[in-house]
């Protein structure tokens, strides 16, 4: 049991005539010795009596009594850092809230310094113990809003990541500029449906409530714009199915009761203007590697989809000198193009005929330049067939033979210089033989009309003629 | 007016100028008419249209520079579609059916490039575009 100590008692007695007491002042302070036990510390009595009565008059007991251990009923704690400016003029407007994070270090001491920055939301829901809906939220939202009857609006929101790395010492540093804009929500518990999304939502209306002919300009413009990235996805060839996706889903849909048109584009387009430098490159890879590490099934990669380019343009136009406009191909199995350039010609006024082609000729044969009325013919090996339908199919596949022939006419020749001629043709029928006609240029062929006759028009005038078939040089 | 050959149809990489063909230069179609007659005299007709193909026939007298590019033209280009432009600025797109292709020097042209002329006759087998 608790014993009451009573720690001090003050009493002051005032009689005023002999037969009345007049107590003016008790105080007491009571306290107990155990925690919990009532305690009073504090008991103060005014009595004061009447001389018209006996009777004793109480006029004031108080009693202060201090326990120890009781919880209050709520509690609630707030910060709040709110800005708020409100700025309303006719004509000119101008409201600025300003958060500003502003640190600086002077470099005075040879330790790492350390300068940082941080808005940090965070708000903790505890566990209630019961089952209560709760909700967090963190929230960074950028609204501006303009709305005036001035004649321009302007609202912008901006996020803005900028970071830089630099650094005058010329030992090499790693230098890391980056910028994150990371997107993680987790969802984990033992309820029925579970959700984690991640939005990245690019929407912009614009309205146009009052239209004037030729007025009024109005855009909406959405842009995810891919600059630089590096992206690993490493994929275990394990038993467990494991799939890697990226995505890039353009989704448009229009509903007007009249007239509706939704289109979905993908378009490489690159315009030069014609000058002095051309260079158009469009390129979309489809690139499938598949990966043995760790498994032996057999994968297959397949690309079905080839994109190929051609350009060409109007550099010359010129009827008279050797002047191809060549342009650039990707196309798979294009035909190789002409040479930009003319084949030298070195003018002469004969032509030699020799033999072998490959060492020093044994057998050679000079004589003048053919007459006027040559004649080069290009025969190709080709299938032409008309389709069902009536329409032309040429093929040719580039294997197959392409005959030049040369046909010459020969006039003034001597007697000796025609003997000469059919006196080769003897000694190398059927043979390879070279032919270096009157441009300098070379030919590797056989002679096809070794039989050729002899005109002896005048005298001592023979004519001859024959054709030669061979390839170029 | 000049003529353009141009190929590979239709990703085209080659343009080559020719100047305007010699007159005599022909124009036909391709499409032939089957006319059949039933005992009883009724005469039935057939067409087989051939895709209103049509044959153009040209003769071009050429620099010896200037036929040396129209030789790299068909040797590159014979088993390819090739688009012509005509000299009456007609666009056409089919194959150049000469075969073979011969290229006669005509005589001396002294100043033109290579000094020579030469002639080659070109059929043509394509369609109006």
């Amino acid at each position: 049991m608790a014993t009451i100590r009573v720690t001090r008692v003050n009493t002051e007695v005032a009689g005023i005539d002999d037969a009345v007491m007049r107590v003016t002042r008790v105080s007491a302070d009571v306290a107990g010795v155990d925690p919990g036990t009532l305690r009073v510390t504090r008991v103060a009595a005014d009595i004061a009596g009447n001389l018209a009565t006996p009777n004793l008059n109480l006029i004031r007991f108080a009693v202060h009594v201090l326990m120890s251990g009781a919880a209050p009923l709520d509690e609630a704690a707030s910060s709040g850092l709110q800005f708020t400016q409100d700025t309303a003029t006719d004509e000119v407007y101008g409201s600025v809230q300003d958060l500003i994070f502003d640190q600086e270090i002077a470099w005075t001491s040879k330790f790492q310094p350390i300068v940082e920055q941080s808005l940090v939301f965070g708000q903790d829901l505890p566990d209630p113990g019961i089952t209560l809906y709760g909700d967090q939220e963190s929230a960074l939202q950028f609204s501006d809003e303009a709305i005036n009857s001035l004649k321009s609006e302007y609202a912008e929101d901006n996020l803005i990541f900028g970071e830089q790395a630099w650094t005058t010492n010329p030992t090499p540093y790693e230098e890391n500029p980056e910028q994150s804009l990371i997107f993680g929500q987790v969802a984990v518990s033992d309820i029925k449906t579970e959700s984690a999304s991640n939005g990245l939502v690019f929407s912009q209306t614009i309205y146009g409530q009052k239209i004037v002919v030729g007025g009024i300009s109005e855009s909406a413009n959405n842009g995810l714009i891919f600059t630089d990235s590096v992206g690993k996805v490493l994929i275990l060839g394990t038993a467990i199915p494991c799939s890697s996706t990226q995505s890039l889903i353009f989704s448009e849909h229009a509903t007007v009761p009249i007239f509706a048109i939704a289109q979905l584009n993908l378009r490489f387009t690159q315009i030069v203007a014609r000058d002095w430098v051309h260079n158009i490159e469009q390129e979309l890879k489809f690139g499938d590697e598949p990966s043995a590490a760790g498994s032996v099934w057999p994968r297959t990669t397949t690309q079905s989809l080839v994109f190929g380019h051609a350009v060409v343009w109007e550099n010359t136009i010129d009827t008279c000198n050797y002047s191809p406009n060549v342009g650039e191909s990707s196309v798979p199995g294009a035909p190789t193009p002409p040479a930009v350039t003319m084949p030298t010609l070195v003018k002469q006024n004969h032509i030699r005929l020799y033999y072998p082609t490959t060492i020093t000729p044994t057998l050679e044969v000079i004589i003048r330049a053919p007459e006027f009325g040559n004649r080069e013919r290009l025969e190709f090996t080709r299938i032409n067939r008309e389709s069902r339908g009536g329409y032309l199919e040429v093929f040719a596949d580039p294997t197959w033979p392409k005959v030049k022939q040369l046909a010459l006419t020969f006039t003034g020749l001597t007697e000796a210089q025609a003997q000469a001629v059919l006196s080769f043709f003897e000694n190398t029928l059927g043979l390879q033989v070279g032919l270096e006609d009157w441009e300098g240029r070379d030919w590797h062929g056989v002679i096809t009309t070794p039989n050729a006759d002899l005109v002896r028009s005048q005298r001592n005038i023979v004519d001859l003629s024959f054709e030669f078939e061979g390839e170029l040089q | 007016m000049t003529v353009r050959f141009g190929a590979p149809y239709p990703t085209m990489q080659t343009f080559s100028y020719l100047p305007n063909p010699e007159f005599g230069d022909l124009e036909g179609g391709r499409t032939s008419p089957v006319i059949m007659r039933a005992i009883d005299n009724t005469r039935y007709t057939y067409v087989k249209a051939k895709d209103l193909r049509k044959r153009l026939q040209l003769q071009f007298t050429l620099t010896r520079a200037k036929a040396l590019e129209l030789r790299a033209f068909i040797v590159s280009y014979y088993r390819s579609r090739v688009q012509l432009v005509d000299h009456l600025g007609q666009k056409w797109v089919g194959y150049i059916t000469t075969n073979p292709n011969e290229f006669e020097t005509t005589g001396r042209a002294a100043g033109a490039p290579g000094d020579e002329l030469q002639s080659i006759q070109i059929e043509f087998e394509g369609i109006k575009q």
